[in-house]
C-alpha cells in the first residue's frame, strides 16, 4: 500500500514538474517568437526608411544640381554681357576680375554638371537591364577613345569577354571611365599598355557575395595599367566624389569618375576596388554578377 | 468665339517664367537685328489662353498671334510640358511650330517632348554670346528658311 501511495505521489509530482517545466519552456518559445516578430518588423521599417533616405538623397542630388544650375547661367549670361557691352568702359583690373568670376562660374557649372551625371548614374530602371555582350561594350568604348589611345602610343589587350546582364548605358560608361582614366594618368616616360583580364569566379570566391549567392556566376575584370599608378593608402579614397589626387594643374577633372563607376557597380550588385602602385601603375578590379534578376 | 484665321500671325510667342531670361531674350533679339514683335506668357496657362485668345489676349494688335513658340519647360501652375501636349493634341493649334528652350538636358524630357510633336528642343546657352548666337540661328532658320503654316 504504501508503495503505491509513494508511486503515485511521485507520479503526481513527476507530472506537474513536466508540466511546469513544458509550461515554461512553451511561454519561452511564445516570448522568443515575439522577439523574432518584432525583430523582423524592426528590420522591415529600418529597410523601408533606408530606402526612402536614399530616394531622397537621390532626389536631393538631382533636384540640387538643376536648381543650382538656373542661378549659374544668369550669373554667367550676366557677366557675359557686362563685359560684352562695356568692355571699353571698364579698367583692365575690372575685366581681369570679371574674368576670373566667370572662369570660376565655368569651374562651378562643370562641378553641377558632373554633380547631376553622378546622380542620375544610380537610376537603372528594370527595364534597361538586358543580356550584354561586354565584347562589343568593351569595342565600342575602345573605338571611341582610339583617338586618345593613338597619341599616347598606347596599347590595349582584352581577353575575352563573357555575356552578362546589365544596363548597356552604365556599363559602356563604367569601361569607358575605368579606360580614361588609364589613359589620362599614363607614365609620361613610358608608351602606355592596359590589360584588361576576364575570368569566372563563383560568387563564394568574390570576397563579397552574400552565402545565397555562393553558387552564382559572377565575372571578375581587371583592367590593369602601367600609368603613374598611386598609392595603396588612398586606394579606397578614389572612389569618393570629388576626391582628387592630384592639383587641378597636374590632370584636370573634379573626381567624379571612379565615384559614378562604383555606384555603377553597386547598382548592378557587383563590387569595384582598386590596387595601384605609385609610379608603376593601377589595377582596376571588378565584379559583376551574370544574372541581375534573382527575385524572379 | 475663338478666332484663329483673322489673327496676323507675325509674332514669336516666348514662355518663360523667369523675368531675368525673358529680359535677356529680348535684348539677345534685339542685339540679332530682329523685327520681330516678341510676345511673354508667363507660364502654361497664359500660353493656352493666348492662343486661344481669351480675356486680354483678344487684342490682335497688341498680342499678334505667334507665328513660333518659344516654351520653357519648367514654369508654374501649368509647366511646359502640360502646356505643349495641349496644343499638340489640339486640332487647331497642333500645325503651330514649337521649340523647347529649357535648361534641362534630361533625355527623358528631350523623348517625351519630341513624343508629343515638339519641333526642335534648345538647351539654354550659358553665356549671352550663345543667346544672341542661337536667336540669330533660330530666326535664320525657323522664319526665313522654313515654309511655317
Amino acid at each position: 500500500m504504501p508503495v503505491l501511495l509513494i508511486v503515485s505521489l511521485f507520479a503526481i509530482i513527476l507530472g506537474i514538474y513536466s508540466y511546469v517545466v513544458l509550461n515554461k519552456e512553451f511561454r519561452l518559445q511564445l516570448h522568443i517568437e515575439a522577439r523574432m516578430r518584432n525583430y523582423q518588423r524592426e528590420l522591415q521599417d529600418n529597410i523601408a526608411l533606408l530606402n526612402k533616405t536614399n530616394l531622397e538623397l537621390e532626389q536631393f542630388a538631382y533636384v540640387a544640381s538643376h536648381d543650382l544650375q538656373e542661378p549659374l547661367r544668369k550669373i554667367s549670361t550676366f557677366s557675359d554681357r557686362l563685359q560684352l557691352k562695356y568692355k571699353e568702359h571698364l579698367p583692365d583690373e575690372a575685366g581681369q576680375l570679371l574674368e576670373r568670376m566667370v572662369s570660376a562660374v565655368g569651374r562651378m557649372r562643370v562641378l553641377i554638371n558632373d554633380l547631376l551625371q553622378f546622380s542620375r548614374a544610380g537610376r537603372i530602371s528594370p527595364e534597361t537591364i538586358e543580356p550584354l555582350d561586354l565584347n562589343t561594350v568593351m569595342n565600342e568604348v575602345l573605338t571611341d577613345l582610339d583617338v586618345s589611345l593613338q597619341e599616347k602610343g598606347g596599347k590595349v589587350h582584352v581577353d575575352q569577354l563573357p555575356v552578362i546582364e546589365g544596363s548597356h548605358t552604365s556599363i559602356q560608361q563604367l569601361f569607358q571611365n575605368l579606360l580614361s582614366n588609364s589613359l589620362k594618368f599614363s607614365h609620361p616616360a613610358r608608351p602606355l599598355e592596359i590589360n584588361i583580364h576576364s575570368e569566372v569566379i563563383k560568387g563564394k570566391d568574390t570576397g563579397f557575395a552574400k552565402e545565397d549567392k555562393w553558387n552564382e556566376s559572377f565575372v571578375r575584370i581587371t583592367v590593369e595599367d602601367n600609368g603613374i599608378g598611386f598609392d595603396q593608402e588612398y586606394a579606397e579614397r578614389i572612389f569618393l566624389i570629388f576626391q582628387r589626387l592630384h592639383g587641378m594643374s597636374e590632370y584636370q577633372g573634379t573626381g567624379i569618375g571612379l565615384a559614378i563607376c562604383k555606384k555603377i557597380v553597386d547598382t548592378h550588385h557587383g563590387n569595384i576596388s582598386a590596387v595601384g602602385i605609385s609610379g608603376q601603375g593601377a589595377k582596376m578590379i571588378v565584379v559583376l554578377p551574370f544574372k541581375q534578376k534573382w527575385d524572379d | 468665339m475663338i478666332n484663329f484665321n483673322g489673327a496676323e500671325k507675325k509674332s514669336i510667342l516666348i514662355a518663360d517664367d523667369d523675368a531675368d531670361d525673358r529680359e535677356m531674350l529680348k535684348t539677345a533679339f534685339e542685339e540679332s537685328g530682329s523685327k520681330q514683335q516678341l510676345c511673354f506668357v508667363e507660364n502654361g496657362e497664359e500660353l493656352i489662353q493666348f492662343l486661344r485668345r481669351k480675356g486680354k489676349y483678344a487684342d490682335d494688335l497688341k498680342y499678334p498671334y505667334p507665328r513660333i513658340i518659344l516654351l520653357d519647360l519648367n514654369m508654374p501652375k501649368k509647366d511646359g510640358r502640360e502646356a505643349l501636349r495641349e496644343i499638340k493634341t489640339d486640332k487647331q493649334l497642333k500645325t503651330l511650330p514649337v521649340v523647347i528652350l529649357t535648361t534641362s538636358t534630361e533625355e527623358t524630357d528631350i523623348v517625351n517632348t519630341y513624343e508629343l510633336g515638339v519641333n526642335s528642343y534648345v538647351i539654354k546657352p550659358v553665356t549671352y554670346k550663345g543667346l544672341v548666337e542661337f536667336t540669330r540661328t533660330f530666326q535664320r532658320y525657323w522664319l526665313d528658311i522654313s515654309e511655317l503654316p
